[in-house]
């Protein structure tokens, strides 16, 4: 299911991040990555295109099969137009972190990415490097809606291996204590149900429930658990303030200090945002 | 509810209340220096934040009303309305404006007709204009708007959810179990003493012109024995009106002051310059509609910046002071209506019974004024609380006017204190929507007791200072209200129209089909 991946890169990435990728895809199961760079200006550079071999043979020493592809123009147009024309099962996405006043003012290209991209993305932090090998925990942020169809393949296949599994559910509370109580009831229940349907594929699965915001609640029970990855549905809104503000997964990846799988729910995605409470 | 002990927020309320009303007795001029440099630094510094909050309040009911959020009973969706339209209206004019109206419907406009803002020459023709648009925006709308989100938050959580009708009830969606420890016991207390001072200072006004009325009618010399025993004996008519509950005593009194305000209008209408008044409503409806959006927003940093901190932000404290209480009661009275009924009737039937009220008697003020009486503006202006029995002076059948207008301010003094005493005892007894009479009796009695002794220590104006001091912290409770209700609503819809998230839960038979 993670299979293939492709890997756009910007060329600043050390050889030490590239390397810890590499090594954390692996063990998502990837075999095959199309790295890949767009060039914005107007002649591919000798020292670039030099970088680009190097980095494919250090990653084929990790036992990766490698292809490069090289493309001139706007970085986000070419890797969808890469995406569409190497079919690769996810994209691995080394995130750039990027101070609040730049991103408002220049914008992001790794924002712009996880908004247009409509197959599995991998945002992968810096800060979330580890030197264990697997994966200890990964937490999936529910509301029980569509986007459950297309995330728990992944946790019940045999795509994502981790020791542990949070199944975390984000919302507002009910107006009064009694509805609240039969909302929880029902919420617990069905992250019950859930975690029993993924237990098959983790050796601990654990619910969490929590009352608030679902942007801020996801990234701070993230941190709470210390989880590896979180994993997060993505599907279209038609929510004006998500318009405005940002998606929920846009939100997530920006707050987040963990990596993130997001996985889109629709085909075609440009502006994509997680259903979520 | 069961969690909260019985009487924190009673004891913890009266222990305030008499402190400050001792403080009062000790010190009046302590008193009065601490509550005018509160209230100045508060409308000083945040003036911008009563009128963008004010004109908040008012696109947000709108926008209920207008909205899906509309359709929602206030009450069981079976519930019916428990009282007529003339009930429910009778009641909503009586508890939100009533005796105000009757002290300001003439002094307003002719205090703004001689002391506008300096950039407008006093006693012209623009002047006029001016007075009777900010007249009608004073009273108009927006004060509507405050009750409204006051008063749908506690009716929807009260009456739709199952809570108790409490201020602090209104935040579950926000604070969860927290209303039911310091946070809910401070909006609580907050909400008691904003209630006690609005209203005891609203009584001590209202026995004075009451007492200046029946001075100039029966000629005798207004002394502090005068205010005692009046202000004893509506203690006791309020009582007894308040121990028979709602259904009865306010429903009774509100409808039949509506009906003698009416007759009272109407005459004045038909005897006094009516072609006059009538030009005078069209055209301040006019100049209001099109300069509503400028005096909503406008603080006149420029121009006129004292004035408007004077006038319109005081009153926008005011009304925000007095939102518990109107809101509580309002609420009360307005279960089985719709969103969208209540917000549309509370927003337009009593505007439009304002607007009439102060063509008719502000009206008739500057007829006099520019024809042959020049110079009453001066005289109602010198002293506020006569200035509708000076009018009546010019009219026939005076002395039966001005008998009549007792008559009127004495049953909407019983009707708001009524009103207030049932609030205070529900707001201290958990929210009981029958609170023990004892409650009911302590509470009158101190209203009366605090109006009385303000008056005569002369601390009345340090008192309204002080509740107008808690509308600070009441606006940033209303606007976080507002987002609590608008949580409440949309999981309220969502349940009701089987789109909530939770009961759109994968069955296990799906999730096995996913995976």
């Amino acid at each position: 299911m993670l299979g293939t991946c492709i890997l756009p890169l910007s060329l600043k990435e050390s050889f030490r991040t590239i390397r810890s990728i590499a090594s954390f895809i692996k063990d998502l199961g990837t075999e095959k990555i199309f790295l890949s760079h767009v060039f914005e200006g107007k002649r591919i550079r000798q020292k670039q295109s030099e970088k680009m071999g190097d980095i494919a043979e250090e990653l084929r020493s990790m036992d990766f099969i490698v292809s490069t592809h090289s493309l001139k123009g706007s970085v986000v147009d070419g890797i969808m137009d890469l995406t569409k024309e190497l079919t690769p099962d996810f994209a691995a996405l080394p995130w750039h972190n990027i101070d609040p006043l730049r991103r408002s003012l220049v914008g992001s290209i790794d924002i712009d990415i996880v908004r247009s991209i409509d197959i599995p993305a991998l945002i992968y932090k810096k800060e979330s490097i580890s030197s264990n090998p697997g994966l200890d925990s990964i937490i999936y942020a529910t509301n029980f809606q569509r986007t459950d169809s297309i995330v728990v393949p992944y946790l019940s296949g045999n795509s994502l291996h981790a020791r542990t599994l949070y199944l975390l559910h984000a919302g507002q509370r009910a107006p009064d204590p009694e509805a609240d109580q039969k909302r929880r009831s029902l919420i617990r229940n069905s992250l019950d149900r859930l975690a029993k349907e993924c237990r098959v594929n983790f050796d601990n699965v654990e619910t969490i429930e929590t009352v608030g915001s679902v942007r801020t609640e996801i990234v701070r029970e993230a941190r709470r658990k210390k989880a590896d990855m979180i994993i997060m549905g993505k599907t279209d809104s038609k929510k004006s303030i998500d318009r405005i503000l940002g998606s929920t997964a846009e939100s997530v990846a920006i707050k987040s200090h963990t990596n993130i799988i997001l996985i889109p729910a629709t085909g075609s995605s440009k502006s994509g945002s997680v259903l979520n409470g | 509810m069961d969690k909260k002990p019985d009487n924190t927020v009673f004891i913890m309320s009266l222990i305030m209340v008499l402190t400050v009303v001792a403080t009062g007795i000790i010190s009046p001029e302590f008193l009065l220096q601490l509550s005018k440099t509160l209230h100045k630094e508060i409308i000083r510094s945040f003036g911008w934040g009563y009128l963008t909050a004010t004109f908040f309040f008012l696109c947000f009911s709108l926008f209920l009303a207008f909205s899906r959020f509309g359709d929602i009973k206030l009450g069981k969706d079976h519930e019916k309305p428990r009282y007529s339209y003339f009930g429910w209206f009778s009641m909503l004019f009586a508890a939100g404006m009533g005796i105000g109206l009757i002290f300001w419907g003439v002094a307003e406009p002719m205090s703004h007709f001689l002391n506008p803002p300096s950039y407008i020459a006093n006693g012209s023709g623009t002047a006029a204009e001016f007075a009777m648009t900010h007249s009608f925006f004073h009273w108009g709308i927006q004060p509507w708007a405050i009750y409204i989100v006051m008063s749908l938050s506690i009716a929807f959580f009260s009456f739709r959810r199952g809570m108790p009708p409490l201020i602090s009830s209104c935040f579950y969606p926000l604070i969860g179990e927290k209303i039911y420890g310091l946070t809910g016991y401070i909006i609580d207390i907050l909400a008691v003493f904003a209630t006690i001072f609005g209203i005891a200072t609203s009584l001590g006004f209202g026995a004075l012109q009451i007492s200046s009325g029946l001075g100039m009618v029966l000629d005798f010399e207004v002394t502090n024995t005068v205010y005692l025993i009046l202000i004893a004996i509506i203690t006791v008519l309020f009582l007894a009106s308040s121990l028979t509950g709602l259904d009865k005593g306010i429903q009774f009194l509100s409808k039949l002051n509506i009906l003698i305000a009416t007759c009272l209008l109407l005459f004045m209408l038909a005897v006094g310059p009516t072609s006059y008044i009538l030009d005078i409503l069209t055209s301040t409806t006019a100049d209001y509609l099109s300069s509503f959006l400028n005096m909503s927003l406008s603080t006149n940093p420029f121009k006129g910046y004292d004035w408007t901190h004077s006038w319109t932000l005081f009153y926008w404290a005011w009304w925000i002071s007095w939102s518990p209480f109107v809101g509580l009661f309002v609420a009360s009275i307005s279960r089985g209506r719709t969103v969208r009924e209540f917000v549309l009737g509370a927003l337009t039937v009593p505007t439009i019974f304002t607007f009439l009220w102060f063509s008719v008697f502000g009206g008739s003020a500057f007829n006099l004024e520019f024809g042959k009486a020049p110079g009453i503006a001066e005289t109602i202006t010198s002293n506020i609380s006569t200035g509708l029995f000076e009018l009546y002076s010019y009219y026939p059948f005076s002395t039966a006017l001005t008998i009549i207008t007792i008559m009127l301010l004495v049953v909407f003094f019983i009707t708001s204190a009524d009103s207030a005493t049932y609030v205070l005892a529900m707001m201290t007894s958990n929210g009981k929507l029958i609170p023990p009479t004892s409650r009911k009796i302590i509470w009158g009695l101190t209203e009366s007791s605090v109006a009385a002794i303000l008056l005569l220590s002369g601390g009345l104006d340090a008192l309204q200072k002080m509740a107008i001091a808690a509308a600070l912290p009441f606006t940033i409770i209303m606007v976080f209200m507002c987002r609590s209700l608008y949580s409440g609503m949309k999981y309220d819809m969502a349940e009701t129209s089987d789109k909530l998230e939770i009961e759109d839960l994968p069955q296990e038979s799906q999730v096995r089909n996913i995976t």
